[in-house]
């Protein structure tokens, strides 16, 4: 039991906000990250799917009338592969792909596909003390481009807003605390993940870098199952091109996110989520993400 | 003897962070491989010309759109169209514009012909809240 619940606090998923801009809701973060390290020559992977909808512009704080595009959605297929290199230092790996990143105006419909940003992440446990069970895990990556160019279909460029990357280089940053309390069967998790985005490489834009600050409280209900109930801040800056910021993107989302995990087999386990925003204040007036829905599934083994 | 077991570690240590770096690099280079495309040389004695890039509204509120048109001479031409803010739609010599924001949409468009000519015109598209 004990085991089986040390297993699963590793392993809560990590909701993004993908944040709304004009049109839809932007340029993604990754989608779904697992927080925390694994143990020597040990691997984990994990392969997630996420559905994302959104069909309401809000005006800073309220929501608004107007339209440009009637609805937005997309889905999103990501990988992460995590290797234990040593004791308290594990290396990570996550690459995604859209299937289909779409824009329905009332004039037209816009699909983009594609990869986002390989991110080569670092993590290292840095303060392990099970007496009073207490985790800090700090990590530091980098987000490479797959693609370089915005897409082009029949000689017309696609706007920013529905591109599948951030076309540029990038820095993550990745702050994981987690506490579980003297029953065994509660924990709490603290997780700060910060994305950097450098210029895009092909032309003089930059989008917004990203903020985010998550706790998961979770319980073990049932010996194979596990309720957690994230909360989610996110804060994202506005884009910038021609040396100023780019109206009507970046702003600030607060989320919630119910998720039910369930151990197949050993080290076997189904997670899903939906992501729910119940605060916006946008600059400016932005189609927000309505609700998502993930499921993922998490395989470990030893090497 | 210690110190031979810690080397052998190390060793397969670098093996491992070397073919991890060696993952994420084949995983980055694999899909941005593109074909380049055939170089045209410019025939000067075409009657390749650009004439113009006019758009029905220059002025507009955010949310409307306008159509714009690129008139040029030339064979077998192709017109390429691009906005760093805004939405295209359509193709070929007349496309549609929406604004997606107050201020300033410069749109371009290029126009190329069989013969390895181009030219490319901007024109700013204004938008009111």
């Amino acid at each position: 039991m004990l085991y089986r619940l040390f297993f699963f606090s590793l392993y809560f998923l990590f909701a993004n906000f993908l944040n709304a801009q004009c049109c839809s809701q932007g340029s993604p973060i990754n989608g779904t990250t697992n927080v925390g390290t694994v143990d020597k020559n040990n691997v984990r992977i994990i392969l997630a799917h996420r559905y994302n909808y959104g069909n309401t512009y809000y005006d800073h704080t309220n929501k608004t009338d107007f339209k440009i595009a009637e609805e937005s959605n997309f889905n999103y297929t990501s990988t992460i592969i995590s290797y234990g290199l040593m004791k308290k230092l594990t290396l990570e790996a996550e690459v995604g792909y859209f299937f289909n990143k779409t824009l329905k105006y009332s004039f037209s419909t816009k699909t983009n596909y594609g990869f986002n940003n390989v991110v080569g992440t670092i993590k290292y446990a840095l303060y392990k003390n099970t007496e009073k069970r207490i985790e800090i895990t700090p990590a530091i990556g980098v987000k490479l481009p797959v693609e370089t160019e915005r897409r082009v279909i029949n000689n017309v460029t696609y706007p920013y807003d529905i591109q599948t990357s951030t076309l540029a280089y990038g820095v993550v940053s990745q702050l994981f605390f987690l506490k579980r309390f003297s029953n065994n069967k509660t924990s709490l998790v603290l997780y700060n993940r910060n994305e950097n985005n450098f210029d895009c490489i092909a032309e003089e834009y930059r989008y917004g870098s990203t903020y985010s600050l998550s706790s998961f409280v979770s319980h073990l209900f049932t010996p194979r199952i596990i309720l957690t109930l994230q909360t989610r801040a996110d804060y994202k800056e506005a884009d910038f091109q021609f040396e100023k910021n780019v109206k009507n993107t970046g702003g600030f989302v607060g989320s919630v996110s119910p998720q039910v995990s369930y151990e197949i087999a050993p080290k076997f386990f189904f997670y899903s989520l939906i992501d729910i925003p119940i605060y916006r204040n946008f600059n400016g007036r932005q189609l927000s993400s309505k609700y998502s829905f993930s499921v993922s599934l998490i395989k470990n083994f030893c090497l | 003897m210690l110190n031979l077991a810690n080397a052998s570690n190390l060793s397969f240590m670098k093996n491992k962070i070397c073919s991890f770096v060696l993952l994420l690099t084949v995983a980055c280079t694999s899909c941005t491989k593109k074909t380049p495309e055939p170089v045209k040389i410019p025939d000067n004695n075409s009657n390749f010309e650009f004439l113009s890039l006019t758009a029905a509204k220059e002025v507009l509120v955010v949310g409307e759109q306008t159509d714009i048109t690129a008139t040029a001479n030339g064979s077998g031409l192709t017109y390429e169209w691009t906005a760093p803010i805004g939405i295209l739609s359509g193709e070929g010599k007349t496309i549609q514009f929406t604004a997606c924001c107050e201020g300033d949409h410069p749109v371009t468009c290029k126009v190329k012909d069989s013969k390895g000519n181009s030219s490319e015109k901007t024109i700013n598209i204004f938008a009111n809240p």
